[in-house]
């Protein structure tokens, strides 16, 4: 190649460069500024769809080879679940006889009907491309109501744990930022002193989440195990929804609060299903209690 | 050239989504490889034009799209990683196992120092890498690892990622 050729091309080269470069960072600042927020929506929404098509190939041959022994598994269970059937349908006449005698003693007391949140179940289909961030896609976004900021919570092992809240939605996928990212910060409160304080996340969710700011007069109060629980005073959690335990307790003479180590009480590698949650309704005027669909 | 960046895109998109998605099964203590920035490296390296640099911005610019990292980010960072490796373009031979191991380490160390510049600017919205956490080591590992097995599929598809007139 001759040097007037070569020349030519470095100086193309450099001017993409130059321009990618460009464009680059002025994307990052007015993203960071939230400008960008619609082109972002956009791409999630396109691209989320290539996601779901990945999710569901890699469904569908996971599903295909396990399904032989499933089917043998089935047949066991179906069995078993006759017979527990019969037993379900007496215990269930017994529950609406309690369940009557409940509401009717709760009246008495004047309680109002406990009206906490309502619920839409969605799927993880998808965990973030990078390592640096920890968020996840669900198969959920505006056309079934939900909208930034809103809540997360997951069941698992027969407790309900917060798991984050929705970072960004999507036509039909959103995604949510969980309660172990750098960036979360979530009011709450120790459930048995009732001590305040504010957790925030590691990282990763090998790092257990530190509650901070908690009244040193608490140091004697804390036990290892307490539950740590939202306080409900940030509007975007519902209180009362727990977090974790306490696995450590950081009191330093130089300190005016105390810290904790709070391990989630929720494992999020084995995170399948979760539920995003609509602010507290007040009574007699927003929908219906329970999760939906 | 419009062929290449479109193929080259298109491919690192792939590998983006894979990442996402099923390669969440293999991750190593949660560390997942980049994939998506090999393809990049790929490109970059064997096209002496600026290919390379505008499939690492635009295949940068939709990874962002799916990550909660802000937009700009991994197109900033890949424009960079393509651009040093677009510079030592057609300047040695690379073999099978060992240039292609090196090309995956070094473009997720110049990853991670791109990621750190932009951490100090924009700290509020950007994580950058601990020098001391097993994520950096790990990753930096796992691209090495699969680098020479990716290198050696796209030598196959060389047609499609390498323009006419830059093959050699």
């Amino acid at each position: 190649m001759s040097d007037v050729v070569e020349r030519q091309l470095a100086r193309r080269r450099n001017l993409v460069f130059v321009l990618a470069l460009g464009a680059s960072l002025l994307i990052l600042l007015i993203s960071t500024n939230s400008l960008a927020g619609v082109p972002q929506r956009v791409g999630l929404s396109v691209l989320s769809f290539f996601q779901k098509g990945f999710d569901a190939v890699g469904n569908f041959a996971a599903g295909t080879l396990t399904s032989v022994s499933e089917l043998r598994d089935l047949r066991a269970r179906y069995k078993d679940l006759v017979g527990r059937m019969e037993e379900y349908r007496n215990l269930e006449r017994s529950l609406t006889d309690l369940k009557r005698e409940n509401e009717r003693l709760r009246s008495q007391l004047g309680y109002l009907r406990e009206a906490r949140y309502r619920a839409v179940s969605a799927r993880i289909i998808a965990k973030d491309p990078g390592n640096l961030y920890s968020t996840f896609v669900i198969d959920k976004g505006t056309r079934e109501g939900l909208r930034k900021n809103l809540p997360v919570v997951a069941y698992q092992d027969g407790s309900e744990g917060l798991v984050g809240k929705v970072l960004e939605v999507g036509k039909s996928s959103s995604m949510v930022s969980p309660v172990f990212d750098s960036s979360s910060h979530v009011s709450a409160r120790l459930d048995r002193t009732r001590y305040e304080g504010l957790v925030s996340g590691g990282g990763s969710p090998d790092i257990p989440l530190t509650m901070r700011y908690i009244k040193k007069r608490a140091k004697d109060e804390i036990q290892y195990g307490d539950l740590v629980v939202t306080s409900g005073y940030q509007s975007l959690y519902p209180r009362d929804v727990i977090i974790g335990r306490v696995t450590r307790i950081i009191s330093a003479d130089y300190l005016t609060s105390l810290d904790v180590d709070v391990e989630p009480v929720l494992d999020f590698d084995r995170l399948e299903y979760v539920f995003v949650v609509f602010p507290e309704v007040e009574p007699g005027k927003g929908p219906e209690n329970g999760a939906e669909d | 050239m419009l062929r290449t960046i479109l193929v080259a895109v298109a491919a690192s998109v792939g590998c983006s989504l894979l990442q996402s998605t099923w390669l969440q099964s293999i991750a190593v203590y949660a560390v997942i490889p980049d994939l998506a920035l090999l393809v990049v490296v790929y490109t970059s390296f064997q096209n002496v034009r600026a290919e390379g640099i505008a499939a690492g911005f635009l295949s940068g610019l939709l990874q962002d799209f799916i990550s909660s990292a802000p937009l700009g980010f991994n197109a900033f960072v890949r424009t960079l990683v393509s651009f040093g490796f677009n510079l030592i373009s057609g300047s040695f031979y690379i073999d099978r196992i060992l240039m292609p191991m090196l090309f995956g380490a070094v473009s997720t160390l110049i990853k991670a120092a791109a990621t750190a510049v932009l951490a100090v600017v924009f700290p509020a919205f950007i994580h950058g890498y601990n020098l001391l956490d097993r994520i950096l080591w790990i990753e930096t590992a796992y691209n090495a690892v699969l680098a020479p097995i990716l290198f050696f599929i796209l030598g196959l598809l060389k047609p499609f990622f390498v323009t006419a007139r830059n093959r050699g």
